[in-house]
């Protein structure tokens, strides 16, 4: 079978390590640059095995996607796998920043981490003002829709 | 960007729009006069020789849809306060209109390129939101409180927001090229395309143009809306502005609105806040500024002007005029880069349905829409007695745009990209 695209693979992962969904992943507008990050700054050893091993996951027919999510969140995901891979790409994919080094002024904007708390990047993202003083728009609206990623 | 050359304040204020007058130009009844035996239905001749001569057939898109309105039917298209009332929420839903084309342009420009083309987009669509603004306070100045039932508001909202492609609201047709289909405003992503769509809806009206039943401006349009202001104003006793001032929105509601906010009681303010929406829409009579211009003043161009200068990747200067029409005039001031590739590359006129098989990002369609639609309600609850209202919206306005942008940066998988559908949604 035709191998995934490193690129494809590293979206099917960081959706199962973030949880968020791989759409929402796109939106931000990172993949291309986040793909690259990774691929730049991992032990080669890791990186390329990491993706053989991924990629003969997601093609093995035997698998659905709960024991997918499952051998993911098992066998990928621990301290000791990979060079830590998957703590590096949560972090990544929340923050914006690889170690202590923020990617890009988009990453910063574009961390997952102020979704997640229905806030702002300060600086970057306005919510105009005196908006602190309201519900933010994501909470007032999360009473009325299913929200599936636990976002 | 912010000029104060259209303030109150200032002396040098130009006057806005023409005083209303009587006449047509001799042009306009010699034009009249050669239509007037036709019915709606006719071809005129003009166009008929021409089919016969090119052998087509003549159809829909042959008929004179660019000609204008005569002042005479501009004069008397109003028939009552009803009418007007209504002319008035079509005129809002026709601001409402050219919002989310121009928002589409101003989106899909990548962030750190075309700075000047987006500083000019963002500052048109701010005005068109003033204009939904003027237009609720002359609604509302000229509804009785009393015939307003209990929970009602100005608009409906699910009724207000167009279905692209759609015509212009209020029958207003603006000419296009010999043999082009009939103008539709579309949703587009920065392109000459769409900034020929934005010039055409701004586009001043033609002085010479012969005469039909539609308006070929939405200045013509709003002329309609002046008469019908004065016309029964006066043949009403006591005259139709019996608002409650309480419901108008006033400069300390609306910030960043450079004191163009107009209060509106009487039919003197009506006037000037016409004003402001036909002057910074299309300019002044075939001016895009006067003699009164001293050097290094700021000023707003009209909107038709700036888009001129975006197509044209060059600034008007202070001299240049804009005395013939049809509009000719090309900007000679100062060049800037106009990029057209570092644009998004969305998809024309995008709807939910074209994201029914990807559950995901139908979601992220719907998410946007409800911040659309979050925003209008809080307009409409602003202009519905509660103008305090207004200003929570601004945190609302700027969710809309990241919202947009994440809709963005999701492709398609046919080297476009998905956006921002500006349909109704249930909250």
């Amino acid at each position: 079978m035709e191998p995934i695209s490193t690129s494809k693979l590293f979206l099917e992962a960081s959706a199962v390590f973030t949880g968020f969904s791989k759409t929402e992943l796109k939106a931000t507008g990172m993949l291309q640059s986040y793909h690259n990050t990774i691929l730049k700054n991992t032990n080669k050893e890791d990186i390329d095995y990491f993706f053989i091993d991924l990629n003969q996951l997601l093609t093995d027919p035997k698998q659905d996607a709960k024991s997918i999510k499952h051998i993911l969140t098992t066998q990928f995901m621990p301290i000791s796998a990979y060079g830590s891979l998957a703590q590096n790409m949560i972090i990544l994919w929340y923050t914006g920043n690889w170690g202590n080094d923020v990617i890009s002024s988009a990453s910063y904007i574009q961390g997952l981490m102020w979704d997640t708390i229905h806030a702002h990047p300060p600086g970057a993202k306005q919510p105009g003002y005196g908006s602190w003083s309201d519900l933010p728009l994501s909470v007032k609206q999360s009473t009325v829709k299913s929200s599936p990623n636990g976002k | 960007m912010e000029n104060n050359f259209f303030q109150k304040n200032n002396p040098n204020r130009q006057k806005l729009i023409k005083p209303l007058t009587d006449l047509d130009t001799p042009q306009e009844i010699a034009n009249s006069i050669a239509l007037d035996s036709l019915t709606d239905s006719d071809i005129p001749q003009e166009i008929a020789n021409s089919i016969a001569l090119e052998g087509n057939i003549p159809q829909l898109k042959d008929l004179p849809l660019q000609f204008k309105m005569s002042q005479k039917d501009v004069k008397n298209y109003i028939k009552d306060l009803k009418h007007l009332q209504a002319c008035l929420r079509t005129a809002l839903q026709l601001e409402l209109s050219t919002i989310p084309p121009y928002l589409c342009g101003l989106y899909t420009i990548k962030d750190g390129s075309n700075v000047e083309a987006a500083a000019l987009i963002r500052s048109v669509v701010v005005e068109e939101m003033l204009h939904m603004v003027l237009v609720s306070n002359i609604l509302n100045a000229i509804t009785d409180p009393k015939s307003i039932k209990k929970g009602e508001k100005l608009f409906n909202v699910k009724d207000i927001i167009p279905n692209y492609p759609t015509f212009l609201p209020g029958d207003i047709h603006p000419e296009v090229p010999p043999g082009a289909p009939p103008f539709k405003v579309h949703l587009l992503k920065f392109s000459k395309e769409a900034l020929e769509e934005f010039s055409t809806i701004e586009r001043p009206s033609d002085p010479n143009a012969p005469i039909t039943k539609t308006f070929d401006s939405i200045g013509q349009f709003y002329e309609a809306i002046r008469y019908g202001l004065l016309r029964i104003n006066k043949k009403t006793p006591g005259g139709i502005f019996k608002g409650d001032p309480k419901r108008q929105i006033t400069p300390e509601h609306y910030y960043g609105s450079g004191g163009k906010i107009t209060k509106v009681t009487n039919y003197e303010e009506a006037e000037e806040a016409i004003g402001e929406i036909v002057g910074q829409g299309e300019g002044i009579d075939g001016t895009i500024v006067t003699d009164h211009v001293m050097f290094g003043e700021n000023i707003e161009y009209a909107h038709y002007f700036k888009f001129q200068e975006i197509s044209y990747g060059r600034m008007y200067s202070a001299n240049d005029t804009n005395f013939q029409m049809p509009v000719r005039s090309v900007p000679t001031g100062r060049p800037f880069t106009v990029s057209w590739s570092s644009v998004y590359n969305m998809k024309a006129n995008p709807k939910m349905k074209d994201y029914k098989n990807n559950p995901e990002l139908l979601q992220k369609a719907i998410e946007f829409n409800k911040v659309y639609v979050t925003l209008l309600n809080n307009i409409n609850d602003a202009v519905s007695g509660d103008p305090d209202l207004l200003i929570k919206g601004i945190a609302v306005m700027y969710d809309l745009k990241y919202k947009a942008i994440e809709l963005l940066n999701i492709p398609l998988g046919n080297g476009e990209c998905a956006g921002p559908t500006f349909e109704y949604v249930e909250l």
